[in-house]
């Protein structure tokens, strides 16, 4: 039953992917006038229809050489024909009169005039200058790599991250249909042994909380444009995106914390040993039921990775988020695009890393859940998983404080 | 069709800060943020120039491209125009904007950044044009009026034009035959003719 619940979400999630991968190809990514927010019916066309347009056009025949088109005292104000169009509350204006021609080809016509041009225009570079103004990169007059930090953001990041996730998600689903549930060998023995003490799990939850909350909330500002505005609507989306951003922010106490305290307790028994390459060997015992799991001390390898995956991108992400939090005060534009760029892809990576770890410690494994959720695991899962940690603490003789009370609860 | 936009002429240049008072003053641009500024390059040396920048209301515009909540919007005559109720302040537009024209001021949480402000090309914002609401929010709607951008006609020697694109190429070109030289149209293969998507 579970296995072909999964097969059905591996295969709605192979279309999803191969979908996603046809709209990247196939986006083109380029803006066209609206005369009004995406979305928003009400047009917005300060100029004032064609009416409007040519007054503006004679309007700007007066900045020339003022000897030849000097304005004359006799002439009065050009002037746009403001009853023919702008409009008021009462009145709208007429979406009819300032329709032209349709955003696509606005914008060819634009650019085909690059030809013309072409005597008075210079290579696109980078313009440094300096301002007597106040204010941070306030001299740089041009930085033409804005449009790389774009194209970049909205085609590999957005594009390549929906596919990064929805892969991850469909190999852990296809895995599930094909293996199923990583069982305990010897079944339930009824007994069990504390893994994880109330600190610990407190701590676990409330960084994986503010992690989901951290992750959504972004997710939003990412993919929040095509996929909920449409449903939402421009204001209720712009309302939820900016709760989102302030949540964002607010988040970064606890998830900052957790990270420490995680750093703090769990650091020692992660440093890589021996052990660890012997267990990555045997693929941590995941694949088949008929050999007996590699062993383990507290946390196997696969925990280290995930240990060192939450703490290495966590602080990549705490870091790069401050920078994104106080623009500007630790470099320019480069730092800044580069600091958006690796919070978004590093962030990324991580929620795809967490897919996993959700995964194994919930659906995955037959008992995975309890070490920290209720912080006692059974003693079979216990020796099969981590069996050095158990055999040390089941030891007798064992001077470590809490084993003996241990012993007796579960027995 | 008209396109609206701005050329500055280096040669012409006196860095006076005209424009970017008479911004400020137009469109009561709140203290900390320019819409309007000035850059001088090359300062003190052989070749220095000044340029006064802001929006450049370009072709396939960045900020619009990368604004995570569509606020910001292009008309008909290529003025991009954005929506401060919608607006919350993430700055992506800051980073894509190749003339540093968004402004933030200090007001979210955790002293950052508030909603977007920027150069409107004097034509205000979604709300009703010449509306109270609109000038609180965006300033003066000089184009609704038949008007071009101030800081264009304050200009005292004519060094920053504003309107449409042709007849501003014209006028360039007209005085670098005149004067017999010119720096080129200062941002505008970057604004208006820049790496497109749309091949």
């Amino acid at each position: 039953m579970l296995r072909a619940v999964a097969m059905a979400v591996t295969a709605a999630l192979v279309v999803l992917l191969v979908y996603t991968v046809y709209l990247g190809t196939i986006s083109s990514d380029l803006i066209l006038p609206t005369n009004g927010v995406i979305g928003k019916t009400t047009p917005d066309d300060a100029a004032g229809g064609g009416a409007g347009q040519q007054a503006l056009r004679a309007r700007t025949d007066l900045q020339r050489w003022r000897a030849v088109s000097g304005p004359s005292a006799n002439q009065p104000d050009p002037k746009a024909d403001i009853m023919g169009n702008p409009g008021t509350e009462a009145r709208p204006p007429d979406p009819a009169t300032i329709t032209g021609p349709d955003g696509r080809s606005l914008v060819r016509g634009w650019l085909s005039r690059q030809q013309g041009q072409s005597g008075i225009l210079q290579e696109p570079r980078r313009v440094q200058g300096r301002t007597s103004l106040p204010g941070p990169v306030k001299g740089v007059f041009v930085q033409p790599q804005g449009r790389l930090w774009r194209s970049t953001h909205n085609g590999p990041i957005v594009f390549g991250g929906a596919f990064y996730l929805i892969g991850v998600a469909a190999l852990l689903a296809a895995f599930l249909s094909v293996r199923g549930r990583v069982p305990i060998k010897d079944g339930f023995s009824g007994q069990t042994v504390t893994r994880f003490s109330a600190f610990e799990r407190a701590n676990h939850w409330m960084s994986a909380v503010s992690f989901v909350l951290l992750g959504l909330t972004g997710l939003v500002l990412l993919y929040g444009k095509p996929l909920i505005r449409p449903w939402l609507g421009a204001d209720r989306f712009g309302n939820l995106a900016e709760g989102s951003m302030w949540l964002h922010m607010a988040l970064i106490a606890p998830f900052t914390l957790g990270l420490m305290t995680m750093l703090a307790t769990w650091t020692w028994q992660n440093l890589p040993t021996r052990l660890d390459f012997e267990w990555l060997r045997q693929g941590g015992g995941f694949i088949r039921d008929d050999q007996p799991n590699p062993p383990a001390e507290r946390f196997n390898a696969g925990q280290k990775l995930i240990f060192w995956a939450v703490i290495l991108g966590g602080l990549t992400l705490v870091a790069s988020g401050l920078a994104m939090m106080f623009p500007f005060q630790w470099g320019g534009y480069g730092s800044m695009q580069l600091a958006q760029s690796i919070h978004a892809i590093v962030a990324l990576l991580m929620i795809g890393v967490i897919f996993g770890h959700i995964y194994i410690g919930t659906v995955g494994m037959v008992g995975a859940f309890d070490a920290m959720w209720s912080g006692q695991v059974d003693r079979n899962w216990a020796k099969e998983h981590h069996s050095r940690w158990y055999n040390r603490l089941t030891a007798p003789g064992d001077g470590a404080g809490s084993r003996p009370e241990e012993r007796r609860r579960s027995a | 069709m008209a396109r609206m936009k701005f050329l500055c002429d280096a040669e012409r240049c006196i860095e006076c800060n005209a424009c970017t008072t008479a911004c400020k003053n137009e469109h009561e641009v709140p203290w900390g943020m320019q819409r309007r500024r000035l850059v001088t390059v090359n300062d003190g040396e052989p070749g220095e120039k000044s340029l006064s920048v802001s929006c450049m209301h370009c072709t396939d515009a960045p900020c619009i491209a990368v604004c995570p909540v569509s606020c910001i919007y292009q008309t008909d005559t290529g003025i991009v125009l954005h929506d401060k109720t919608i607006c919350i302040g993430c700055g992506y537009c800051f980073y894509a904007c190749p003339f540093g024209a968004p402004q933030f001021p200090r007001s979210s949480n955790f002293g950052t950044r508030g909603k977007m402000d920027k150069c409107t090309f004097c034509a205000g914002g979604p709300e009703t044009d010449g509306s109270e609401a609109e000038f609180g929010k965006y300033g003066r709607n000089r184009v609704a009026e038949g008007k071009l951008p101030l800081c264009a006609e304050v200009c005292s020697t004519r060094a920053l034009l504003g309107g449409d694109g042709d007849v501003v190429a014209d006028i360039y070109k007209e005085r670098v035959i005149r004067r017999g030289y010119g720096s080129g149209a200062w941002g505008w293969s970057t604004a208006y003719y820049g790496p497109t998507h749309d091949s």
